[in-house]
């Protein structure tokens, strides 16, 4: 043969193998286990924007009534309790799901209450761990491209009307009025008030998990050194934050204004002052009096007090968390959920003593009225779990979610350190007696408020957080920077049908 | 005059020949167009759509040049070029300035040259990721190195990070840190090929150091500085991953380029038609300048 026909010859053999391997591999009949779950039929309703809930439009208009500042509490760290799992009677095994989870706390307690979950059922759940700067991102672009990588996640309040409307996330009724698959001890009233969060035109789209809430956190030794009191009004707050103030050894208080943070530290304030975002009608109200007021308040705690740290603008939760840890701020406000680190002496040696944590919670700040009663409002975050549309195993991963968010698996949710929003689960009185700052979260609970979840409560959020870092920054004055942000939302209200 | 008659055979060999370069470059041409030509084709076809998160199962419309007009009035965007250009500018005029001063320095005879060369390679084999990171922790404020021995020899710390003035500065920093060495490589590549004759005589002539680099070397050196002024340029525009891990575009905007403007709107607000069209305007400058570049370098080799 001649060397040109011998090179053409090969070159026709490299050429079919490189088309035979873009052929779609054929998936072998016999290795198939089971055939993949029909996937439900998109959600017709979903073509109109979802209905906001009620809860959280007007603060204001739901206020609730003053309470009785509640003295700051000293609370041991709970230990992680090895899961307690009920036997069940045997039942057909269902497919192994991926569940999706952002990193941190509620990754590591989901490992160890879905190995109970498979221990109880022999049913598999495989949990894949997403960074947290990534994980809004990488879900969205899952959901909405119709991936079919999770078959359950953990997602935020404010993410479902959007993923909903592209028909991207499942809706949870088919299963839940399917006798065949839902619990019939199913009862949706446990969930009450979170599950109001992921109900759109009837439809659930997640069950609660993860309601959290921001407390005050103070050091004590510091506080008792110079005969101060726990601040119950944001006057006293700004007086106790003054008086502690010792920089660069200590500052007197710290916020968390990071770029793609600042909202969900500056609710706090926000919320707190008595403002709001939107009102009972869709109107944007964040660039009111009462919104601009807790934004000269935030902004004037770095620009005119100087009573926190001077790169405030690059901290975000975990910046604020190793300030408290390291004991470079005397005060600060920080997510319920850190309870167990701030106040564990193996994880923040800094801010023990004798074995003691030195870090205390307790109510957040109020305004007080001309009659003397304080109220207070504070920020939260609502995360729950659903399905995407593209799940090759939702109902298997249906019966998961459910069971972890039922009485059982919110317990073990509850007792490896996580906030179950399944009321019997949180009320229980042994899981109290084990995790005592449920008491206190009770009693914040009624004054939480939440970013209102909308088609675009994404943009609205980053629109704010500029607002707030400009503010803060003094690129621009809080008027000016709320009522540019007021601006930005409204139009994205309207073209979104609100 | 007799006319052949092709018969089968050769006209099968006729045409097996005219489609042979066909099969040879159709894979690697397949290829092409499913990861380049498809999602750039498809993107600038988006730029002339409303493509939202909400929207697209209903449909994509048709909005014409919307996109890009909204993009050119929407004061975010016009920032987020201006700060792009003044990254550009000063970033690559500094990596030329000290890159050159370290071609220099390498192309004498010192001792322990080698060593030199390889030291300052060592950025360049860092990934953009590590390189964010470790400069995040080198800018703390309180933790970082920097602002230790700042405050070690008596200065104010900088918060390099979250004031709107300073951080454009440190994130430049970064970049010249990241890749001043590599220009210095090519320089110090163009330095080594010139002609010694032209200096011989110079220096026969009289001419100092600094007439011999002004006169000489640098007219000698201008198609290699274009080379890296064209590759600089390229790299500096599309720069996302640094900025990112550093600042994310913050404080206040302060250091958002046109790449994270739009993935802001591409990834976090999900509206592709208005970011594949502000990600066209930002190619169409490229290649506005990289076919200026292009000329110039044209010209000079006439």
């Amino acid at each position: 043969m001649k060397s040109t026909q011998l090179f053409k010859l090969l070159s026709l053999v490299l050429v079919i193998t490189m088309l035979a391997a873009c052929q779609p591999t054929v998936a072998n009949p016999i290795a198939t286990q089971a055939p993949a779950l029909p996937v439900a039929p998109a959600n017709p309703i979903a073509t109109e924007p979802p209905s906001l809930p009620a809860a959280p439009a007007n603060p204001i208009a739901t206020e609730p009534p003053a309470l009785p500042a509640a003295p700051a509490v000293t609370l041991p760290p709970v230990a992680p309790v090895a899961p307690a799992v009920t036997e069940a009677p045997a039942a057909a095994k269902l497919p192994s799901i991926v569940v999706a989870c952002w990193s941190g706390p509620e990754h590591d307690n989901l490992v160890k209450v879905a190995a109970a979950y498979t221990e109880k059922t022999g049913n598999e759940v495989i949990v894949e761990e997403i960074a947290r700067e990534a994980y809004y991102d990488k879900l969205t672009t899952t959901f909405v491209g119709g991936g079919t990588d999770y078959d359950a996640a953990y997602i935020m309040s404010d993410w479902p009307p959007a993923w909903v409307e592209a028909e991207a996330l499942h809706g949870l009724n088919e299963y839940i009025n399917d006798p065949k698959v839902a619990d019939p001890n199913l009862n949706m009233a446990v969930f009450e008030p979170a599950i109001s969060f992921f109900k759109f035109n009837g439809d659930y789209y997640a069950f609660p998990s993860e309601g959290d809430t921001a407390w005050l956190w103070t050091r004590t030794d510091l506080m008792e050194a110079k005969g101060l009191k726990v601040p119950e009004t944001w006057d006293e707050y700004l007086a106790v934050a003054k008086a502690l103030n010792n920089p660069p050894e200590i500052y007197g208080t710290v916020i968390g204004a990071k770029p793609d943070e600042a909202l969900w530290d500056f609710m706090y304030y926000l919320f707190g002052f008595g403002g709001s975002i939107l009102d009972e009608n869709n109107k944007v109200v964040i660039n009111d009096e009462k919104g601009v007021a807790a934004l000269t308040f935030y902004a004037d705690l770095l620009q005119k007090e100087k009573v926190v740290p001077p790169d405030v603008v690059t901290y975000g939760y975990n910046e604020v968390m190793t300030n408290l840890q390291e004991g470079k701020v005397a005060m600060g406000m920080q997510w319920m959920a850190a309870t167990q680190t701030l106040q564990d002496c193996a994880q923040s040696p800094k801010v023990c003593k004798d074995g003691k944590p030195l870090l205390q919670y307790s109510m957040p700040p109020g305004v007080k009225a001309a009659d003397g009663t304080i109220t207070r409002k504070t920020g939260g975050s609502q995360w729950g779990w659903g399905i995407p549309t593209g799940a090759k195993n939702p109902e298997a991963a249906y019966k998961f979610i459910e069971w972890l968010t039922s009485k059982e698996g919110a317990t073990l949710w509850a007792l490896n350190g996580g906030i179950p929003s399944n009321q019997e689960a949180l009320q229980d009185p042994a899981v109290v007696a084990k995790i005592p700052q449920f008491e206190l979260l009770g009693q914040v609970m009624p004054f939480r408020y939440i970013v209102p979840p909308t088609t675009v409560t994404s943009d609205m959020v980053t629109t704010i957080n500029e607002a707030v870092v400009a503010a803060v920054t003094g690129t621009k004055t809080p008027q000016q920077a709320l009522d540019d942000a007021a601006a930005k939302i409204t139009e994205m209200l309207t073209k979104a049908g609100y | 005059m007799t006319v052949k008659t092709l018969t089968p055979h050769h006209r099968w060999r006729r045409f097996s020949r005219q489609i042979e370069p066909a099969l040879y470059i159709g894979p690697a041409f397949l290829a092409l167009i499913v990861i380049l030509i498809y999602p750039l084709g498809y993107s600038f076809w988006l730029s002339f759509h409303e493509w939202t998160l909400r929207g697209f199962k209903k449909g994509v419309p048709f909005v014409g040049l919307q996109n890009y007009l909204d993009l050119f009035s929407n004061p975010d965007f016009v920032n987020s070029l201006r700060i792009t250009f003044t990254f550009v500018i000063a970033a690559i005029a500094i990596e030329l300035v000290i890159g050159m001063g370290l071609a220099l320095l390498l192309n004498h005879d010192l001792k322990g040259k080698g060593f030199m060369r390889s030291l300052i390679l060592l950025p360049m084999m860092c990934t953009n990721v590590v390189i964010g990171l470790t400069f995040r922790l080198l800018y703390n404020y309180d933790l970082g190195l920097i602002n230790y021995y700042l405050s070690q020899l008596g200065f104010a710390r900088v918060e390099w990070l979250s004031n709107p003035s300073v951080a454009m500065p440190a994130v430049i920093i970064v970049d010249v840190w990241n890749t001043t060495s590599f220009v210095a490589l090519l320089l110090l590549a163009g330095l080594q090929s010139l002609p010694d004759e032209p200096f011989e005589a110079a220096m026969i002539d009289g001419a100092n150091s600094w007439q011999s680099f002004t006169y000489l070397t640098l007219p000698l050196l201008r198609q290699t500085i274009l080379v890296v002024l064209l590759w600089r340029l390229i790299d500096t525009f599309r720069i996302f991953d640094v900025i990112y891990l550093l600042t994310a575009g913050g404080p206040a905007r302060a250091t958002e380029t046109v790449s994270i403007y739009v993935y802001r709107y591409g990834f976090q607000s999900f509206n592709l038609g208005f970011a594949s069209a502000a990600a066209y305007i930002m190619i169409f400058i490229m290649l506005g300048v990289a076919v200026l570049l292009a000329r110039i370098m044209g010209r000079i080799e006439e």
